[in-house]
Order: structure tokens, then C-alpha cells, then sequence
């Protein structure tokens, strides 16, 4: 049996730039003695034709027996501010997304993985331009003195 | 992960179908074996040759020094190779961007407040840092025509140094009355590459001396979502212009390993047309200039940049001569997100911890 690694974001999982949020993580299903760390971070990545980059705004990492708690598996509270970017983004050929991420090394070598998504800012889809007619019609404000 | 092992795995860029650890344990094995072939080699040259053996590399010329530097690059490739894929291997991708981070961090402790601010944006210290004279900023280009002008000036000097070379081997040929056929042969493609890289100079230079430059100022920088901003343009040069536009565009761009293949693809994803203009005579005496103010989109997304993906905004100038070919000329610009309402809590970076 795999174990259970839980993820609670607060709200809808949309945040203003700069805001402040809690999040828990909580590990079952699970013998304490077989943890051998857990790592939780809040990152951006990127997605679409390039190379996926990746950045963590927050990381910490636990191990048994160097952390304030014995057991790992106990719900863990963090609050931090989010950064005011980069904000998510859905691009054509480049996409940023935003995700909490726990990370389980069980001492038998093998690892297991969690995220929960959510969006930072309000940044509506790119489109691909130049589209029939749209370079004319699009929002030009442009006051000219020719001197 | 992969259920089982695969002897044959697609591969694009850093993804691949392959198990993770099996390509590590390759690497480490590869990394190794170079590093010990080149050790153990370099102590057997050493060893014969201190220990006053007669062997092929102790005759003066033999190339030692050679030996000495590819047996050195062995253990050099090998051994850093080693040291970082084994530091990967026991660290997740997450802590190495944590590290990364913070190294960044204690780099960049004296550049001031502004990428700590804006993650994932780019300093703008490189784009206003030259004061204007209408407005508060002058901006530079993307790129320099002078690169193009060297690059072409330096090819079209080297090709007709030899194509000189070739044409007096001809003549003497010729006065030997013992014509170089095959030189002569050669000399027809040669030549008429000549011809072109002169015409190509000529022209460059010549559009260069009535083009003349592309002066944008800005009236604020960096500038964000939402906000206006005001821009001066002047446009210098000896030309009749058929029509000149002003664009600000925003544009996605990537890098990705296609194979042994490093490429680079562009989506422009924002179109603003600032002000066009026809029919313009320019002189040197009375140079083209005028001042505009545009908006930057308030649903547009800001400057974003990471190792292979960027978000860019630039100016765009466009301008058609008459009797000449379009020339453009690129300002980049960095916007950030619209302001945000400060927040009471302090720092973006504070965080605690509870559990």
C-alpha cells in the first residue's frame, strides 16, 4: 500500500500577488520509522515548447530525528507570502504554473509525490497574434505631435 | 517512473522516457571511466619518462606536452562529471533550486531591492541607465547594425585577400606560359563571391550613412501593466521614408535541444499599433521626431525570464524607404505586474511554521 500524502490549499486555490496563505500537508499510511525525509516547497514551473525551468519560492526540507517532532506524519502548518511573481500564466508556446509540492523518501529508496496547483494573479490566456484583421482592430492609443 | 527497464528511450531536451537512476548509474560509470583511464595514463607517462625509459614520447618532438594536456582534459571532464552527477543523485530537483536560489540571493545582495521584489523579472538597471534628453530614459536596441557591418566588413576582406592571392598565382601562371588551369577554374565561383560581398558591403554601408539612428526615449522604465507611458522618437538619416511604424509587441520565446541541436521559437502574443506615419522626408538638417504616449495592455502578461523561456515586451520601429528594403529596429522594454496593495505582513519572503 502507497502512502497518503495530503495537501490543503485555502480558498479556490487563486491568489493576488503578495498575499499571505496557510497551507497543511499531512502524511498517512505510513510507518514513522520508514520516512527517511519529506520535502515540501511552494514553486513555479514552466511548461510548453522550451525546456522546463523550475524555481522554488519555498523549501524545507525534514528529517526524522533533526526536526522539533518525531513522527513526520503529523499535519504541518506554513504560512508564508507569496511572491508577486511570476504570476501564472497560459501562453502559446509557454506556460507558468504555480504548485505546493510534498515530496515522501521512504528508507526502502523509493519516493512518492503530491501537488496541488493554484494561480497566482489574474493573467488571462495569451493568443497567438498576428490573426486576420486583429493588428488593425486592437486597442492603439497613440496621440501624435509632429513637431 | 517507468514500470520497467527499456532498452531503447525517447529523449527531448532534459525529458526522457528512461529510467531516472539507470541513466545516472550510466553517467557515473562513464565519468569514471574517464577519470581513471586519464589517471592511470598520466602516471604511466609520467613514470616512464622520469624514470628515464626509453619510450616513443621521451624523443624531443614527440609531443609530450600533448599527451600531457588530453590526459589532463580526461581527468578534468571525468572528475567534475563525477562530482556533480553524484551530487544530483542524492538531491531532488526542488532542493537544488533551493540552493540555486539562495546562492542567487547572496549574489545579487548588492544589486538593490528590484529582482528581490519581482522574481522571474529582469533587472532593468541594464535599460535605464542612460538619461534622455526629451524624456527621462533613452533606451538601447536589442541588437547593433554595427555587429552586421564588422561581421560583413571582416568576411569580405579575408575572401578578397584570397581571392587576390588566387589571381596572382593566375598571372604568374599566365607569364610562365604554363596556364593554372585548375586556378583559374577556381577562380570564376570566387570571384563572383567577391563581387557579391563587395556589392553587400557597399550597400550595408551606404544604407548605414542615410539610415542613421533610431533614437527612442521613455518617459518612466520599468514600466507595468496597465500604466502609460510617454515615448520620443527620432529618426536621423538622408532618406525619403514611404511609411514608418511604431509597435510595442510582446512575445513569448524558448529554447529547447532538438538531438545535438540547441533551437529557439518566438510567438508573438501581444500587437499593440502605437502610430503610423507616411510619406516622410527625412534630412539631416530636419530629422524625423515626434512624442506618442501608449498604454501597456492591463490584461497583458509582464516580462518574464528563466533559463530557457522569457517573456519580452519591445519597442518596434519599422521604417520603408523609398528605393531601399525595410529595416526595423527593436527596443526592449521590461514591464512588471500592475501594482499590488501592500502588504501588512512585511517581506514576501517571511514564512512560519507550525506541526
Amino acid at each position: 500500500m502507497e502512502p497518503l500524502i495530503s495537501i490543503r490549499l485555502p480558498g479556490k486555490r487563486q491568489y493576488r500577488p503578495a498575499e499571505r496563505i496557510e497551507w497543511q500537508y499531512q502524511i498517512d499510511a505510513v510507518a514513522p520509522h520508514d520516512i527517511q525525509a519529506v520535502e515540501a516547497s511552494i514553486l513555479w514551473y514552466t511548461e510548453g515548447k522550451g525546456e522546463s525551468d523550475m524555481l522554488v519560492h519555498f523549501f524545507e526540507r525534514r528529517v526524522p530525528g533533526t526536526t522539533e517532532v518525531a513522527d513526520l506524519r503529523a499535519m504541518r502548518t506554513i504560512t508564508l507570502d507569496l511572491p508577486r511573481s511570476p504570476l501564472t500564466y497560459d501562453g502559446v508556446i509557454l506556460k507558468i504554473r504555480w504548485c505546493a509540492r510534498v515530496k515522501l523518501f521512504m528508507r526502502s529508496g523509493k519516493s512518492f509525490l503530491e501537488e496541488q496547483a493554484f494561480r497566482l494573479g489574474n493573467v488571462p490566456p495569451g493568443r497567438a497574434y498576428p490573426e486576420p484583421g486583429q493588428a488593425l482592430t486592437d486597442l492603439a492609443t497613440a496621440v501624435t505631435l509632429r513637431e | 517512473m517507468a514500470k520497467r527497464f527499456r532498452f531503447w528511450t525517447r529523449k527531448q531536451g532534459t525529458r526522457t522516457t528512461g529510467v531516472r537512476e539507470v541513466g545516472a548509474l550510466g553517467e557515473v560509470f562513464f565519468f569514471a571511466t574517464l577519470l581513471i583511464i586519464g589517471l592511470v595514463s598520466l602516471l604511466f607517462v609520467l613514470g616512464m619518462r622520469y624514470a628515464g625509459a626509453a619510450t616513443p614520447l621521451s624523443q624531443p618532438g614527440s609531443g609530450f606536452w600533448l599527451v600531457l594536456i588530453v590526459l589532463g582534459s580526461f581527468i578534468l571532464l571525468g572528475g567534475r562529471g563525477l562530482a556533480v552527477t553524484l551530487l544530483q543523485m542524492g538531491t531532488s530537483p526542488e532542493r537544488r533550486s533551493a540552493l540555486s536560489r539562495q546562492a542567487e540571493w547572496l549574489r545579487t545582495l548588492g544589486e538593490g531591492a528590484g529582482r528581490a521584489e519581482y522574481p522571474g523579472i529582469p533587472d532593468s538597471s541594464n535599460f535605464d541607465n542612460s538619461p534622455g534628453i526629451r524624456l527621462a530614459y533613452r533606451l538601447p536596441t536589442s541588437h547593433s547594425d554595427a555587429w552586421l557591418l564588422i561581421v560583413t566588413l571582416t568576411f569580405s576582406v579575408v575572401w578578397n585577400v584570397l581571392v587576390a592571392v588566387l589571381v596572382r598565382e593566375v598571372w604568374y601562371s599566365f607569364q610562365a606560359h604554363r596556364p593554372n588551369w585548375p586556378a583559374i577554374l577556381a577562380l570564376v565561383p570566387f570571384a563572383t563571391i567577391s563581387g557579391w560581398t563587395l556589392w553587400f558591403l557597399g550597400r550595408h554601408m551606404i544604407m548605414q550613412w542615410a539610415i542613421g539612428p533610431t533614437q527612442v526615449e521613455i518617459s518612466e522604465h520599468p514600466l507595468a501593466v496597465g500604466k502609460t507611458c510617454r515615448i520620443f522618437l527620432a529618426q536621423s538619416g538622408r532618406l525619403d521614408v514611404e511609411h514608418l511604424t511604431v509597435h510595442l509587441v510582446c512575445e513569448e520565446r524558448t529554447t529547447y535541444q532538438q538531438g545535438t541541436d540547441i533551437r529557439s521559437d518566438r510567438q508573438c502574443v501581444r500587437l499593440v499599433r502605437i502610430a503610423e506615419y507616411r510619406q516622410i522626408a527625412v534630412s539631416a538638417a530636419d530629422p524625423f521626431s515626434v512624442e506618442l504616449e501608449t498604454a501597456i495592455p492591463s490584461q497583458g502578461m509582464h516580462s518574464f525570464q528563466s533559463p530557457h523561456n522569457a517573456v519580452e515586451w519591445e519597442l518596434v520601429v519599422r521604417v520603408k524607404p523609398k528605393r531601399w528594403p525595410l529595416f526595423e529596429r527593436r527596443f526592449p522594454v521590461i514591464v512588471r505586474p500592475a501594482p499590488v496593495e501592500e502588504s501588512p505582513h512585511g517581506t514576501p519572503d517571511q514564512y512560519s511554521t507550525t506541526g
